[in-house]
């Protein structure tokens, strides 16, 4: 079967990174997601909790 | 999750294979309000990118911290990328800390710059204010 491809586009290897600046860095440790804004039940998860999320298959 | 991935900037990869959380356990965890119409994805080095709900809650949206079975590479996005492969890439914020479910659109830092809020590539929709 033919691989489907958008309108304007044309096959890579490999992703071509762009980045708007510098990187901080981060420890594990001390990084959360932050899930807010018009929810009703905000979240702040560490990374310990959101590896325990059930794998998607 | 295996996906294609389309950049507006005219490549595409084929077949990456994404792990992590889907998109639709967030959804049911945060329970966004029925008004929601946008997703706000943040970058910890200040990227911003809005996504509309309907494509942030397609069932392939995932919240990724392995790609092709191997932690993100720092290039990448570590330790954690919004992938949404049925919109452009830059939907896709890397270094992903923050996501913000608002009713009102609120354009991040490429959409400021002219690229357009919904960005789907089967539709072309790389510019707001031009098919180029």
């Amino acid at each position: 079967m033919e691989r489907k491809l958008p309108p304007g586009q044309e096959w890579v290897d490999g992703l071509i990174p762009y980045d708007i600046g510098s990187v901080p860095p981060l420890r594990l440790e001390d990084f959360r997601l932050r899930i807010d804004g018009e929810v009703e039940n905000p979240l702040q998860l560490t990374w310990e909790k959101l590896l325990s999320f059930r794998k998607p298959k | 999750m295996k996906a294609d991935f389309h950049c507006v900037t005219r490549w595409s990869v084929p077949d990456l294979r994404w792990e992590g959380v889907l998109a639709r356990t967030i959804i049911e965890l945060c329970r966004p309000k029925e008004e929601v119409r946008w997703v706000l994805a943040y970058g910890r080095e200040g990227y911003s990118t809005n996504v509309p709900y309907g494509y942030f809650a397609q069932e392939d949206t995932i919240l990724a911290h392995k790609l092709n079975g191997k932690p993100l590479p720092p290039e990448n996005g570590w330790p954690l990328r919004l992938v949404v492969p049925s919109l452009y890439a830059w939907k896709s914020a890397k270094y992903l800390v923050r996501l913000e479910f608002t009713r009102e659109k609120r354009q991040g830092y490429w959409e400021e710059r002219g690229y357009h809020d919904v960005g789907d590539p089967w539709k072309e929709e790389r510019r707001w204010d031009s098919r180029a």
